[in-house]
């Protein structure tokens, strides 16, 4: 399925390429600051870990390694699914894009299942964030608390990114499928992939902090 | 404006080389690293990052000002680190 369409730029853009650089440049410098809320979040982690190195080894050691490293590949599938579906759509084939595209939210929503039964284990184990549960009442190490504070943190600030990413990625979907936005718009997927990116990248980093080392 | 890639086949090799590098630091998770194990971790973590953001991200083929505010976001966020590191290693003396 091809797509020939026209696209009008907005009246302040000359061209609709003028216009997609100008939206790319603006994503981009979005993610920068994102890059960079991430970046003092993971300082503090590390910071941190300097401070109490058994304490966080007993939390990385704690983590469900497995669930964690299965996630991270899900996340990397994903990622490549979403760049597919931008070469493809900007091949014209609508229909293959449309197809990758629900494969990134299938995958996204697989990521946040997984995520959420690993909550629901810290839960149930008494491992709230703040220090407060009865995990803690057992386990004194100085430096714990702290650890399973900013886990919550960082991983509960990432999933609402990829609450938002899934989002984005659906509404894309929807318009794809609607035939909306085809080869001659397909720098909006684009920037909705470029996100989600983001999102794989900053997990990227999580993953041997919170599980691996 | 982006030079879009002709082909699928970089992305679908990057992907391939993400999905090894994964194995790898899976792997290297139970060697017995000691102290290095963070840092080896960390180093693999960057080679992804890279590979995503120059391959899947475009940003091999972006423009100038795109390249100059990724660059501008890790010098400010080189900075942090080094100040941060700074003032842990000194704490205290």
């Amino acid at each position: 399925m091809s797509d020939t369409t026209v696209l009008a730029p907005q009246e302040h853009f000359a061209t609709i390429e003028q216009q997609a650089h100008a939206a790319r440049l603006g994503m981009w410098v979005f993610l920068a600051s994102e890059v960079l809320l991430f970046g003092a979040i993971i300082a503090l982690f590390t910071s941190y870990q300097v401070h109490y190195p058994d304490a966080f080894r007993q939390g990385v050691d704690h983590n469900t390694k497995l669930l964690g490293s299965i996630n991270t590949g899900v996340l990397l599938t994903s990622s490549t699914a979403v760049a597919c579906s931008v070469h493809a759509l900007r091949a014209g084939k609508r229909r293959l894009a449309g197809l990758l595209v629900a494969a990134t939210i299938a995958l996204g929503a697989v990521f946040l299942v997984i995520k959420l039964t690993e909550y629901a284990k810290h839960f149930h184990e008494g491992i709230y964030p703040g220090g407060a549960g009865s995990f803690f009442q057992v386990h004194h190490a100085r430096g714990l608390p702290e650890f399973w504070t900013l886990y919550f943190g960082m991983t509960g600030l990432h999933a609402l990114h990829v609450t938002i990413g899934l989002t984005v990625l659906g509404v894309l979907l929807s318009r794809i499928m609607r035939a909306e936005l085809g080869a001659a718009s397909a720098h909006r997927l684009e920037l909705g992939a470029i996100y989600w990116h983001l999102v794989d990248v900053i997990w990227i980093f999580l993953w041997p902090l919170l599980y691996l080392a | 404006m982006n030079a879009a890639p002709i082909s699928v086949k970089p992305i679908l090799a990057t992907g391939g080389a993400l999905l090894a590098l994964w194995v790898s630091s899976f792997a290297l998770s139970y060697a017995s690293l000691g102290t290095w194990a963070l840092p080896v971790a960390l180093a693999i973590a960057v080679v992804k990052a890279v590979l995503v953001a120059l391959v899947f991200m475009e940003l091999a083929h972006a423009t100038l000002s795109m390249k100059l505010t990724v660059l501008a976001a890790l010098a400010l966020l080189l900075t942090l680190m080094a100040l941060m590191v700074a003032d842990v290693a000194t704490r205290g003396t």
